[in-house]
């Protein structure tokens, strides 16, 4: 797959340049190229006006090019200052502490970093830590920095701080490049803003005049939708129905905030939204793989809060997990034991104490038929198939029991557009016979072209359901940032 | 460097079968250099210890005495490793079997041997699978590495044995020997003809192909393999790994707890100080040379059990019985670097299309 696709980026030195585009869009595997992870195919990286090519993270490194991970690479064992060093030591082979304390120390101070050197960074909060990073990357005498999403990790506060940081970076001339899909963020402190769609620039240019709207129509593309023709669909009863439910994420924050919603049999409801909005946490719960805060869900009309996974399972409820390879199959196991994954304990498969590898292996063949999957053995690791057939695989598990309530996160991220329209076929197949699906989707074109209804979801708050027909781009757009939604929550 | 690996999109069938082998070679040949070192022939030595271990009839039936506990040991160990459990705690949980049997056999031995084996084995299991739910539960409840604590509770366990045998249930007439009185005739294992082999081969023999059969053919099984895999999965598919973790590390503490009842019963017929050479962590090293696969593991376990026999017989020629440990470490050595060929392809490279 090409993440990439002949991409112009112009970073001036003294800017903030803000890289903006969803989850794949191919904003990671561009700045991983800068940074010397990846090399790309063709094309060509222009430094200070030389062509480059970096044969390390080290070399981009050298060359004056710094990357701050999402997920700080430091050594928690280690002091700030021998952090800070490490990875430069190469010139001597004794270790002079004095030095590179006071070298370090002097940073500290000249940026106002309040940090102390002699620390430990395993006792640092995680803003520190990130302060530590950029120490580095300053040490090192970088001129081009480049932050991965760099406050999804930090509280409000920090994030201030952070970009107090960054304007001092760049008045001084370094040129930064910040990675986020926080559209908040990019009004906040970026000069310059390139979004980056489907692994393509589609569009580059000064902050001066752009607001909240006219971002979220550079991220959505197009000013205008073209409605696909729906027939019109006879929605049942509802299958779903949510009153003031609340879900704690991993840190224990509140990720999802006393929504209410109600998807009925044969509709497919979509959340629409910027990732890490408290998305997954919601589909988490109602799959009984997290706890429920408060609020009450409701299956067919009956209580279903705090069930587990197996009895949800049981009555109908099927999930698809946004992590295809780890969590919603064993990559490493063949396709015949993922099709068993969540129903090994059926009666169907058990005689007495043995499994019934014999009807797994024909059954799975049967689906492998049925959904296309391209599988030449089903006793072979599931890793082996492609993107496109591990989510039929996913679905076709999920969907062969004819399940009441499918919920399915991101079903068809970074497929291509082959295998798209194969799930979207198999979805509507699904609501066809009667499935009520929730799904939640970035792309929202894509969610106009096969949703019934749309929500946005906002820092753990749902906007208004609508019907595809019926909603407004710049509705939607104020709604993703979170515009109006305090109000109804 | 000319040459770098490059991950294989599926593991090496034959690197699989292969690597084993071509790591005992290597282990030999290391051993050898050792020797030579050392002023021995390696050739004469091997030769020796390979004689001891299987030409005789004597020599083939204490190498499989040897087998058995390593046998036991080794099933016990396969079965957490499928979870990527690490057991490592064996060693203790043999010592705790050993204990278990040995108390009933000591203030129940008039009991006829009909109720008075099955009991001691019940309470050697029990002790054992007791010993091992202290990691499991740390691990399953506190996220406490199960590496550590079993491997720390060993030397707890057989500090225990050793205070039993020079304290409370030394022999009195054992002339200050730390052991205990011999059991009574009813509680010991009977015997194949002349020799020391006793029915704990048979056990073993048993238990490998059950535990085959679980591994493979069973719902618990299934769950073992896929929360050996990936705990995300798992926890998708509503197992219980909590449970499974402390239920799987109980299992594998009763069956390494059969290797110490079986000695006690077979071999020894007292508890003593020193009951198990380390077969507790040689059986770590067959585990995985017979890659957890329980039927291979039974093979391994001779072969180790004769490195054993082997390496007590070359002391006679002036070769510490070191050497066999040391194969055993350079065995489990190469294992461990020859895995890479099982995942990786190794691609040699010229220097210029490197530099490119």
């Amino acid at each position: 797959m090409q993440a990439n696709r002949k991409i112009d980026l112009h970073l001036l030195p003294g800017e903030i340049h803000a890289l903006l585009g969803e989850n794949g869009a191919g904003k990671t595997t561009l700045m991983n190229i800068l940074a010397g992870m990846y090399r790309p195919d063709s094309g060509e990286i222009l430094l200070r006006g030389q062509a480059v090519a970096f044969s390390s993270p080290q070399d981009a490194l050298d060359q004056g090019i710094g990357m701050i991970y999402q997920h700080l690479m430091l050594v928690p064992g280690l002091t700030v200052a021998e952090n800070v060093v490490l990875g430069s030591l190469r010139e001597s082979w004794w270790l002079r502490r004095s030095r590179f304390h006071t070298a370090v120390q002097e940073l500290i101070e000249k940026y106002g970093f309040h940090l102390n050197p002699e620390q430990k960074v395993a006792n640092l909060s995680l803003g520190e830590q990130q302060r530590v990073e950029i120490l580095r990357a300053l040490y090192r005498h970088s001129d081009v920095l480049i932050l991965d999403e760099p406050t999804a990790v930090l509280t409000p506060g920090e994030a201030r701080e952070l970009f107090a940081i960054l304007r001092l970076m760049a008045d001084e001339g370094r040129a930064v490049i910040l990675i986020t899909h926080k559209l908040n963020e990019v009004i906040e402190i970026a000069d310059r803003v390139t979004v980056l769609r489907r692994g393509q620039v589609v569009d580059s240019r000064l902050m001066a005049g752009v607001d909240n709207k006219t971002l979220t129509r550079m991220m959505i593309g197009q000013e205008t939708w073209e409605q696909e023709d729906h027939p019109a669909r006879q929605a049942g009863s509802a299958v779903l129905k949510l009153d003031d439910f609340s879900v704690r994420g991993d840190r224990g924050e509140m990720a999802v905030k006393r929504i209410n919603l109600e998807v009925k049999s044969g509709e497919m409801l979509a959340i629409a939204g910027v990732a890490g909005n408290g998305q997954n946490e919601l589909l988490q719960a109602l799959a009984g793989l997290r706890p429920i805060f408060e609020g009450q869900m409701l299956l067919s009309g009956q209580p279903a809060g705090g069930r587990s996974v197996r009895d949800l399972l049981q009555s109908g409820v099927r999930f698809i997990p946004e992590d295809r390879i780890h969590t919603g199959l064993v990559g490493s196991l063949g396709v015949s034991d993922n099709v068993i994954l969540r129903d090994y304990f059926q009666d169907e498969y058990i005689q007495g104490m043995r499994m019934k590898w014999g009807r797994i292996r024909r059954q799975a063949l049967e689906l492998v038929e049925q959904f296309q999957i391209q599988c030449s053995d089903p006793d072979r690791p599931a890793r082996l198939l492609s993107g496109g057939n591990l989510q039929r695989l996913m679905l076709a598990r999920e969907l062969q029991h004819h399940p009441r309530l499918l919920l399915a996160a991101y079903p068809t991220r970074g497929l291509d557009v082959g295998a798209v329209d194969n799930i979207h076929e198999l979805l509507n197949l699904a609501r066809r016979e009667g499935t009520a699906i929730l799904t939640v989707m970035e792309d929202l074109e894509e969610i106009l072209q096969i949703a019934d209804r749309v929500t946005v979801m906002y820092n753990g708050m749902l906007s208004p359901a609508l019907p595809v027909t019926d909603v407004s781009l710049e509705q939607v757009g104020q709604w993703m940032a979170g515009i109006g939604l305090d109000r109804i929550a | 460097m000319p040459m770098h690996f490059s991950k294989r999109l599926e593991t090496s069938k034959s690197a699989r079968i292969l690597v084993p082998f071509i790591s005992v070679l290597l282990a030999l040949l290391a051993g050898s250099i050792l020797l030579l070192l050392y002023g021995k022939d390696p050739l004469v030595v091997f030769g020796e210890m390979l004689n001891s271990a299987f030409a005789s009839t004597y020599g083939i039936s204490e190498t499989l005495v040897k087998a058995i506990p390593l046998m036991l040991a080794a099933l016990a160990i396969s079965l957490a490793f499928r979870m990527k459990l690490w057991n490592i705690g064996a060693e203790g949980q043999i010592y705790m079997g050993a204990f278990g049997a040995s108390g009933v056999a000591l203030f129940f031995g008039h009991l006829s041997s009909w109720i008075l084996l099955p009991l001691m084995t019940a309470a050697g299991m029990l002790a054992g699978a007791l010993w091992a739910f202290i990691p499991g539960i740390l691990r399953a409840r506190l996220q406490v590495n199960e590496t550590f604590t079993s491997l720390l509770l060993n030397y707890v366990a057989i500090l225990w044995v050793d205070y039993l045998c020079y304290g409370p249930w030394k022999d009195p007439k054992g002339s200050n020997f730390p052991l205990t009185p011999r059991f009574p005739d009813n509680a010991t294992l009977p015997t194949m003809g002349d020799t020391r082999i006793h029915l704990g081969l048979l056990v073993a023999i048993l238990l490998a192909v059950a535990l085959w059969f679980l591994i493979r053919s069973t719902r618990w099984g299934f769950e073992i393999r896929v929360i050996g895999e990936s705990w995300d999965a798992a926890s998708y598919a509503g197992m219980n790994i909590g449970r499974n973790i402390v239920l799987v590390m109980m299992v594998s503490g009763a069956l390494a707890a059969l290797a110490g009842v079986s000695e006690v019963t077979g071999i020894t017929h007292r508890l003593q100080h020193g009951l198990s050479p380390g077969y507790g962590y040689s059986a770590i090293i067959v585990a995985w040379l017979a890659r957890l696969h329980p039927l291979a593991i039974i093979p391994v376990a001779v072969l180790f059990g004769g490195l054993l026999v082997g390496g007590y017989s070359v002391q006679t020629e002036g070769v510490p019985f070191s050497i066999a440990l040391i194969i055993q470490g350079l065995i489990l050595f190469f294992l461990l670097g020859g895995e890479i060929f099982v995942t990786h392809r190794l691609i040699w490279k010229r220097q210029k299309e490197l530099r490119s």
